[in-house]
């Protein structure tokens, strides 16, 4: 459906709308990351080729389990994406990514969801290749069956005997032997999920069988699971995965999963204990001798509209937080566009950082604007008290490294 | 001298004309009884939709985001305006036309629950210079002319402030078409 | 304490409309205090027309976020206002942020909040968070209200071109020997007395 003012615009006001307009297309905190990928934006080097690593050693040792830990909006589905991409470019490991958020409902995942999900994708992959033959094709079909119940749910009649102690008085009476009563077994990927033990090895037949038949086509099997860091709580995040991963290292398939920031500090770092790597996506130093923020902007034609001040400053304020930088970039031009400013100014970029801070303000309690203060003052933070993991998730402290964290900037000019 | 009226012969005195004037501007004002508009608010949002819509497809530079106002309510009277409110000239605020015309206009509106009914309205499209006449401008009176001949309830101003031809009721939108569509197109 | 900024709902829609009908938003409207429907049905008439696309609203407190993350892709392109007009327990809010895959679209989705649901927006719902940014505004009076400054230069106007003053103009009003011409409707509903038009 076509905007109502998507016509050009006249005169003057044609190029500066279409200037604005195409600026604003390229910096979208919201878009996809694929679309963002498929259209040439992304700066692919701005976690110095993370995505590599990851993809390196999936390929490099089938069953081997990563996890990719950063905070929101670091840029975990673009590396994830990435990798995808040069795993298939590569040719030896075929590459599932699975956005499991988008799947199901995540806050009733359970033991077995992540294994339902990827038998789904598996078995369609498999079905849908070339050079199967039709008894291979049957076989592969029931399979499919198998995990699409497992994954969804089956609905079945079934006979059921009448207990043999019933007593009937009537004799004339023919006494039925049993019933067909309807049911239902629910799946590990509907919701609400019931509170039923799970038969993790009830899936393992079908998976072998289906990874038996896509190892005759492909090498090997990565598959990548994006969304997991969304279960905040590691208790949570490891009743979910840790028999997925088990099965899945012992059917050699590599997994690239994300995972909580908590899984860096404090009880959650239980949860790294799972992995055999563990890639921390850290935010991205601002400081002038990194120029990588900077790339990042000019990469999306970020100059057609900012000067080399206003980028500098929009860089300082994200903190380096990749979707903050594409916000806040975004929003100042929406705010000169607004304003009838020709580019944007010092002006439009104080306003939407002043509105970036106050949404990190917002909710904070006075010990914690306290803990905020001696952060700033005396880089003193203590990252084993759960409050403060609290304030890393909440992105209102963004760690740099294991020892280097700061108040994000947009918060500290509001505080 | 003119001869009494016969059968067959239409009447021509002034006083007849005034007559039919007064009947004329009877039935108009029948009708705006009857004209109800959507709410303020809602006529305000579909002015600016239209003007906004109009801008992009002509060359010159306007702003109807910036340039439409309105009043508040004033006893559940609204004023709807764009340009200044007496026309001494071009200025930024006016709707301008690739022919060089101008546009400025105000209506009134009466709120009513959920509607509203017209109480005034001024269209006054100035044509560019050397065109003739100088300006057409569309108003509704709030109340009859005590000589409705001169002065209709609702006219149009041929380019002469002392000159009124009667003129029917028309929704906003219906006028702007007409200014638009009909008037600047065939400049 | 800063504020967010104030913003009536034809910025909103200039806002909507420059960042391109397929822009995916998330913005944050903060009602305003004592506000009824009226301002919501405002906020929809002006995106309604303005971006030529219908709208549809949603309470947060009252929808399954399994039927909402369906029809808001049936369709998916037209403007989706999801209102909670008390704020949300932290499960809702933990649920909604937890469902924000499933809830992503072509078109624009509007949270229509009371204030006290930001706190737990930054708390509960970080991905969200992430997603609106820095576009949290409180819904402020109608765009293109007449400003007193505008509304004294029109009188000023009046004045100097009949030569009348606005007292006269008043109590020739009251007298009922106003002309009855547009000029003078407006004059008066300027000075604040639609009581005598």
């Amino acid at each position: 459906m076509p905007m109502a003012l998507s016509q050009s615009l006249p005169g003057g006001q044609v190029q500066r709308r279409d200037r604005f307009r195409k600026y604003m297309q390229a910096f979208n905190p919201t878009a996809s990351a694929q679309d963002v990928i498929d259209a040439g934006l992304v700066f692919e080097n701005l976690h110095r080729s993370l995505y590599l690593n990851l993809a390196g050693r999936a390929d490099l040792e089938p069953g081997s389990q990563q996890l990719l830990v950063g905070g929101v909006g670091s840029g975990k589905t673009t590396e994830l994406l990435l990798a995808a991409r040069w795993l298939r470019q590569q040719g030896n490991a075929l590459p599932f990514y699975i956005d499991i958020t988008a799947e199901t409902d995540l806050s009733a995942l359970n033991s077995g969801s992540l294994l339902a999900s990827f038998g789904i994708h598996l078995a369609s992959w498999v079905l849908r290749s070339a050079g199967l033959s039709k008894e291979n094709e049957q076989e592969i079909k029931k399979l499919y069956t198998k995990v699409k119940e497992y994954a969804y749910g089956k609905t079945e009649r079934v006979w059921v005997p009448y207990d043999d102690a019933v007593d009937f008085d009537d004799d004339d009476y023919e006494i039925p032997e049993g019933y067909y009563d309807t049911r239902k077994t629910p799946g590990k990927l509907k919701v609400p999920l019931p509170r039923l033990l799970r038969d993790i090895q009830s899936i393992r037949e079908p998976l072998e069988k289906l990874l038996g038949a896509a190892w005759e086509i492909q090498k090997d099997i990565v598959v990548i699971f994006d969304g997991l860091d969304r279960l905040l709580a590691p208790d949570k995040f490891l009743a979910v995965v840790h028999q997925d991963l088990r099965l899945l290292r012992g059917l050699k398939v590599s997994v690239l999963a994300t995972g909580p920031i908590a899984a860096l500090y404090g009880v959650g770092r239980s949860i790294a204990d799972h992995f055999d790597r563990v890639q921390h996506l850290a935010a991205i130093a601002t400081d002038s001798a990194s120029s990588f923020l900077q790339t990042v902007l000019e990469k999306r034609g970020g100059f057609e509209l900012l000067s080399r001040h206003e980028t500098d400053s929009v860089c300082h304020f994200s903190g380096g937080v990749l979707r903050d930088l594409i916000s806040l970039a975004r929003d100042s031009a929406e705010e000169a566009y607004i304003s009838e400013h020709d580019s944007i100014g010092p002006s439009d970029v104080e306003k939407v950082v002043q509105q970036l801070g106050t949404s990190y303000l917002r909710g904070l309690g006075p010990a914690e604007i306290q803990t905020l203060k001696t952060l700033d003052k005396s880089r003193s933070f203590r990252v084993d008290l759960p409050a403060n993991v609290e304030l890393l998730v909440t992105r209102r402290i963004l760690e740099y490294s294991s020892t280097d964290f700061r108040v994000h900037p947009a918060l500290l000019s509001v505080i | 001298m003119v001869s009494a009226p016969r059968e067959g012969r239409p009447s021509v005195t002034l006083e007849d004309a005034k007559k039919r004037a007064h009947s004329l501007d009877m039935e108009i004002h029948a009708r705006i009884g009857g004209f109800s508009l959507e709410s303020p608010h809602k006529v305000v949002s579909a002015v600016r939709a239209y003007l906004i819509r109009r801008a992009g497809e002509i060359s010159v530079e306007n702003n109807p985001w910036k340039f439409l106002k309105f009043s508040g309510s004033s006893e559940g009277a609204w004023l709807i305006t764009m340009g200044p409110t007496i026309d001494r000239g071009d200025t930024e605020e006016h709707f301008h036309f690739d022919t060089g015309a101008r546009l400025s206009f105000g209506l009134t509106l009466q709120e009513e629950g959920s509607k509203s009914r017209l109480l005034s309205f001024r269209y006054q499209y100035n044509l560019p210079d050397g065109k003739s006449p100088r300006f057409l401008r569309f108003d509704l009176n709030r109340s009859a002319h005590a000589d409705p001949l001169q002065e209709p309830l609702c006219h149009l101003h041929p380019g002469l402030e002392e000159a009124r031809l009667p003129f029917f009721i028309h929704s906003p939108l219906e006028i702007l078409d007409r200014i638009f569509f009909v008037i600047d197109k065939n400049l | 304490m800063p504020e967010f900024s104030i913003q009536s709902s034809v910025d909103i829609a200039r806002r909507l409309e420059i960042r391109g009908s397929d822009s995916r938003s998330w913005v944050v409207l903060l009602l305003p205090s004592g506000s009824s429907d009226t301002a919501l049905r405002n906020l929809l008439g002006d995106l309604s027309s303005l971006l030529q696309r219908p709208t549809r609203v949603f309470d947060l407190r009252s929808s399954s976020f399994e039927k909402l993350s369906e029809i808001l892709h049936e369709p998916e392109d037209d403007i989706v206002v999801l209102v909670a007009k008390t704020n949300l327990d932290t499960e809702r809010w933990s649920a909604l942020d937890l469902m924000r895959s499933g809830l992503e679209r072509k078109g624009p989705i509007i949270l229509w909040l009371s204030p006290d649901c930001v706190p737990n927006l930054s708390e509960q719902a970080p991905n969200i968070r992430s997603f609106v940014g820095g576009s949290i505004f409180y819904v402020g009076p109608d765009g293109g209200l007449m400003s007193e400054a505008d509304r004294q230069k029109r009188l000023a106007e009046l004045v100097q071109f009949y030569g009348l003053s606005n007292k006269e103009v008043v109590n020739r009003a009251q007298a009922k020997t106003l002309p009855s011409e547009p000029h003078f409707v407006e004059w008066l509903v300027l000075l604040g007395r639609g009581d005598l038009v």
